[in-house]
């Protein structure tokens, strides 16, 4: 652990050591994560963790206390040793993969950890597309602006209760830009989403058919983070596939609303 | 098959294996998942993930929970299928250096002998292991194997077919008396019992208020069911005479040999993979050790003498010394 820095709604930005990374050339994607564990520790598997960035020797991620492990880790200090796999899984597509825009990162509460990886890099692009980050939360406690520190593009917040931002969930905020946009433009444009599941199928509900495509990062619990213990599956239109290997980042017309679809393997 | 993992070679029944350290059912895929971190031709054999007559989508999730020590499942068998296996996975195991003891799950006899006559005919599978223990799904369980007789059967059917490969068959703890099932497994045909699957549990998600699991029922593993299978292999090697393999929280050196002292033939690493992929070298350095320092040639000399329960009812044995 390089730094442990208690955001403002009381999640933890952790810096950790790993000597592959490197913030010109990350050698992992937005939406790829590594799971965590305190070393030592008093559990028995690693949590899996969105990564928020990478830089030259470390990467970061954002750790919501919800349970004793996570508990365990935002506890840690400078010095203290993680137990940490190198980054896992398919990310969202590659920026040059995005089009021209307007890109949209919807993050929902925690989930907005990779969509901060992704806009520092698109950021750093000499042609990046215009993009914007829609943050939203229940309360604005839940909307810790300060894990967006340094992100160059605009930042739009909604609150389900109204107290900071938008007044309505982030998938409403959504919609509503892309109606000021207009049917033509919001056709063009791309929508990245990481969150709670409900509020991802939401916005898959309310903008899949007039965006070009939508992807989201699913969680679940995991063990194993290869394929091989079959505890993180999601349902697609090819079966149920292990999220920490096939995903976590789906377009999301494979994995919502898959009704009458088969059951197989 | 480097000569460092060439160690300690043990038998059971036809097949022979170059180290008593088996990676377990469920824990190791079909065996190349692991392959970076853990070669799979430095174990002794890969227990595959079970593979049942047909594919199996499995259980909705979650499908795992963490306990104190403990790891609970509710997997429900998600497999290929055995046709997909044979056709798809053996072949890059077995090219890797791997041997696979093919694990099998089915709901009736009849399936059992058709995958038995499946398996038969591939020289490339020296051992089988048949898996009665599952608590995750409908038919074919643990509940369906918890009676002598049915493993009996169970047994008798897949071995009669499989003369020449060895037949493992893995009990489920969440009977009454397991020896009785070992006694079974002895008395059909079995080359080898396997002790323990998981021990059947479950848990409450309090913000939702309702089971956690959609079946309720879920499988208990790691470090704290290890002193259970402890018990359970102690009590099973006292009563048959066939090798008996171990499986159930190995979490460290200590425990395969305590497993050895208990009286198995050989032990299956599983849970504690999924963290600890140094497990497997761990293991190997430790016993090597332990059993150099004693001056003896092979873990199994480090069973200890099984004496039946006296009259006050407490075991007796004889310390090494």
């Amino acid at each position: 652990m390089i730094e442990n820095r208690r955001l403002s709604g009381g999640s933890h930005l952790l810096r950790v050591r790993d000597e592959h990374a490197r913030r010109d050339t990350p050698q992992s994607q937005p939406g790829q994560f590594a799971q965590l564990l305190a070393h030592p520790s008093q559990h028995l598997v690693r949590r899996p963790m969105s990564i928020h960035d990478e830089g030259d020797g470390w990467r970061s991620f954002m750790v919501k206390p919800v349970g004793p492990a996570t508990r365990e880790l935002v506890a840690l200090r400078a010095g203290d040793s993680v137990d940490m796999t190198p980054p896992l899984g398919k990310g969202f597509p590659a920026p040059g993969e995005l089009g021209e825009g307007p890109v949209f990162l919807v993050g929902g509460g925690f989930g907005v950890a990779p969509m901060h990886f992704m806009a520092r890099i698109l950021d750093g692009l000499p042609q990046a597309p215009e993009y914007r980050i829609l943050y939203g939360g229940r309360t604005r406690n839940d909307v810790e602006l300060d894990v967006l520190a340094g992100v160059n593009g605009e930042v739009l917040t909604s609150t389900d209760d109204g107290s900071l931002g938008f007044h309505g969930t982030c998938v409403d905020l959504c919609a509503t830009q892309l109606d000021a946009l207009g049917a033509a433009r919001a056709a063009r444009a791309v929508v990245l989403t990481c969150g709670p599941h409900a509020m991802m199928h939401a916005l898959h509900g309310a903008v899949a058919r007039r965006v070009h495509a939508l992807y989201a990062s699913l969680e679940e619990v995991m063990a194993c983070g290869v394929g091989v213990c079959m505890g993180c599956v999601a349902k697609t239109r090819d079966g149920w596939v292990p999220i920490c290997t096939h995903g976590p980042v789906f377009r999301s017309d494979t994995v919502f609303d898959l009704e009458g679809t088969a059951d197989h393997v | 098959m480097s000569e460092s993992t060439r160690e300690f070679p043990i038998r059971i029944g036809p097949a022979s294996f170059q180290n008593p350290y088996f990676a377990a059912s469920g824990c190791f895929g079909y065996g190349l998942e692991y392959a970076e971190s853990i070669p799979p031709q430095e174990l002794g054999a890969v227990v595959t993930k079970t593979v049942t007559p047909l594919p199996r989508a499995g259980n909705p999730v979650p499908r795992l929970q963490e306990t104190p020590a403990g790891l609970l499942n509710s997997i429900g068998l998600q497999n290929v299928g055995i046709e997909a296996y044979l056709r798809d996975k053996l072949e890059p195991l077995v090219a890797a250096g791997g041997v696979p003891f093919v694990s099998i799950s089915a709901a009736t006899l009849d399936e059992y002998v058709r995958m038995a006559e499946m398996l038969a005919p591939y020289d490339s599978i020296p051992a089988v292991e048949v898996n009665l223990g599952c608590p995750n799904v409908d038919a074919g369980g643990d509940r369906d194997a918890a009676e002598a007789r049915a493993v009996e059967q169970f047994t008798r059917t897949v071995k009669e077919r499989l003369p020449d490969k060895a037949v493992a068959i893995k009990l489920t703890p969440n009977v009454t008396d397991i020896v009785l099932l070992a006694r079974a497994a002895e008395q059909g045909g079995a080359d080898a019992v396997v002790a323990i699957n998981t021990l059947a549990a479950m848990d409450i998600d309090l913000v939702r208020g309702r089971p956690t699991f959609e079946r309720v029922r879920a499988g208990l593993s790691g470090p704290a069911i290890f002193p259970v299978a402890l018990l359970k292999v102690w009590e099973i090697a006292a009563a048959v005479r066939i090798p008996v393999v171990a499986v159930g929280g190995i979490a460290q050196a200590e425990d395969v040999l305590k497993f050895f002292m208990a009286g198995a033939t050989a032990v299956q690493l599983g849970t504690v993979l999924f963290s600890n992929p140094e497990l497997l070298r761990q293991v190997r350095a430790g016993v090597r050790e332990f059993v150099q320092a004693r001056g003896l040639q092979h873990p199994h000399e480090l069973c200890l003498d099984h004496v039946p329960e006296s009259a006050e009812g407490r075991a007796q044995w004889t310390p090494i010394g």
